[in-house]
Parts: C-alpha cells; structure tokens; sequence
C-alpha cells in the first residue's frame, strides 16, 4: 500500500525547492542588472564576475521555473490522490490552498511566457520587464508559500505563518472569497434557470457551447495567421 | 492585442460561464463561489499581466516599426 501523503511530501518538497531556487536565481540575475548601475557598489565587482552571474542565473531560473511549474503539477496529482476531489470540495481549508496552488502555477505560467516570448536579452534591456518578470517569480513563490503554510496545518502541524494570520485576522478555516463573488454566485444558484433546464440538458448545450467557441477560436487564430502570411 | 490572447480570454471566460450554467442546477453556491474566485483570479492574473508587459514593451514595437518603413 503506497503512503499518499509521504509521496505528496516528496513531491511538494521538489516543487518548493526548484521555485525557491528559481527565485533565488531571478534575484541573483536582478541584481547582476542593477548593482553595476549603483555608484561605489557597483564599482566593488568586476564586469567579468557580474557577467558570469547574470549568465549562469539566467539558466539555473528557467530551468527550474520549469522544474517548479512541472512539479506543482506532480504534486497537485498526489495531492487530489491523498485528498480525493470529493474531500478538496467539502473542506474549505483544503480549496484555499488549492485555490493559492492554481494561482502560484499561474504565475510561474506567465513567467516562463514572457522569458520564452522575449528572451534574456530584452527582458533586462527593458525597464517594465525588468521589474514585472522578477515580480511574477516573486508572486508565485508568496502563493506557493502560503499553500504550502496552510499545507503544514492540514498536516497537522504549525506555520511560521502564523503571526502573519494573527496580524491581518486571517483564518485558514473560512473561505478566502470576496463578498462580491459570494453574492454573484448566490443569485446563480437561486436564478430560475434551473427549474427550465435539467442537468443533462445543460450539460449538451454546455458541449456544443464549448466545442463552438473553440471552433471560434480556431478560426481567428488560423485567420490571423493567414493575414500575416499575405503580408 | 495578440489573437493567442483573445483566444485564451474567449476559453477562459466561457469555461467561467459554462462552470455557472452547470452549477445553477446545484444547490451550492459555495462551491461556485469558490470555482468563480478561481476563475476570476486567473483571468485577472492574465490581463493584468498582459497589460504590463504591453505597455512596457510598446516602446521597443514602435521603433522596430520604425525601421521597417524607413
């Protein structure tokens, strides 16, 4: 019998290390761009040894970005194992951490997009890129944080986290939801839809629907790719 | 914008919309609560983030169009 919760430790452990490091990686290449510009300190190290930083830290951020990013997937597949999806949908300790896992996987996406789609080079030339990408990687780690912070309660266990909480009144066991959203999804459920349609028939218009607007889809992006062809 | 963001944005906001029309039948707006808060999130998370990045790098089109004409 296969211990669930020892290979989600495993698995967790992998992704939290690689994203720690990608962070620690981004910080090193942040920092090869904005020391040689401080006066005195920049004069401290040589441009050979800046150089070197920037290039190697570069590398070891993607790669374990990547790492990272496979790795949430790894252990968000142990984890519904060990909790199973009808226990993720009945404990509300349990969504708000899968609810930080999906956030954090986001921007560890849109991370790895912006380094794929503009490369080393443009991302450090460029001002804007060159305070939003370490900020994602920074955001990422902040949410893969707290899921694993609120991971360590469910676990039975104590966070370093904890003053945090105390200070801003936060509670693990009540819903991270805004009121707004509360009160959206309370008009849904008590509109009249559901006495005019059954299940199984939303589900068919819910296909079509799908399968049109990924037709849609398709279509503009194919559109698009031909209008740049021509021109 | 990029057709690829367009594209991401139409799936992202039907399979919000497909996630509320299924759970209308469901008496639990917890849970939609919560799948909308997900959704929400994610899709802020991507146009805030494609914003940024456009404005930053609206500079670096503009001269490399620059170019092109001449």
């Amino acid at each position: 019998m296969v211990d669930w919760s020892g290979v989600h430790s495993i698995t967790v452990s992998m992704h939290e290390g690689m994203l720690t490091l990608a962070l620690i990686a981004v910080v090193v290449r942040f920092l090869a761009v904005i020391v040689p510009k401080i006066p005195f300190v920049g004069w401290l190290f040589s441009d050979e040894f800046v150089a070197k930083a920037a290039r190697y830290s570069e590398t070891v951020a993607f790669i374990a970005a990547l790492g990272g990013a496979i790795g949430i997937i790894a252990s968000a597949t142990t984890g519904t194992i060990l909790f199973t999806p009808g226990g993720i949908l009945s404990s509300v300790t349990v969504q708000n951490k899968v609810m930080m896992v999906i956030y954090s996987f986001t921007f560890w996406v849109v991370f790895l997009t912006i380094r794929l789609r503009f490369g080393d080079n443009k991302i450090w030339t460029n001002k804007v890129l060159t305070l939003f990408y370490p900020a994602t990687a920074l955001m990422g780690f902040l949410t893969t944080m707290f899921a694993g912070s609120i991971g360590g309660t469910l676990a039975g266990k104590e966070t370093i986290l904890e003053p945090f909480y105390q200070l801003f009144g936060i509670h693990k066991n009540q819903p991270w939801i805004l009121p707004p959203i509360t009160e959206f999804s309370k008009m849904v459920v008590n509109s009249p839809l559901k006495d005019l349609l059954n299940v199984s028939s939303i589900l068919q218009i819910v296909i079509i629907l799908n399968v049109v607007i990924i037709a849609l889809v398709l279509i503009y992006v194919a559109a698009g790719a031909h209008s740049r062809s021509k021109t | 914008m990029s057709s690829n963001f367009i594209g991401l944005l139409i799936i992202l906001f039907s399979t919000l919309a497909s996630v509320n029309v299924i759970m209308a039948t469901r008496n639990e707006p917890a849970l939609l609560a919560w799948l909308n808060q997900v959704f929400l999130g994610i899709i802020f998370i991507v146009i805030v983030s494609y914003f940024i990045v456009w404005f930053g790098i609206r500079k670096d089109v503009k001269k490399e169009e620059m170019k092109h004409h001449g």
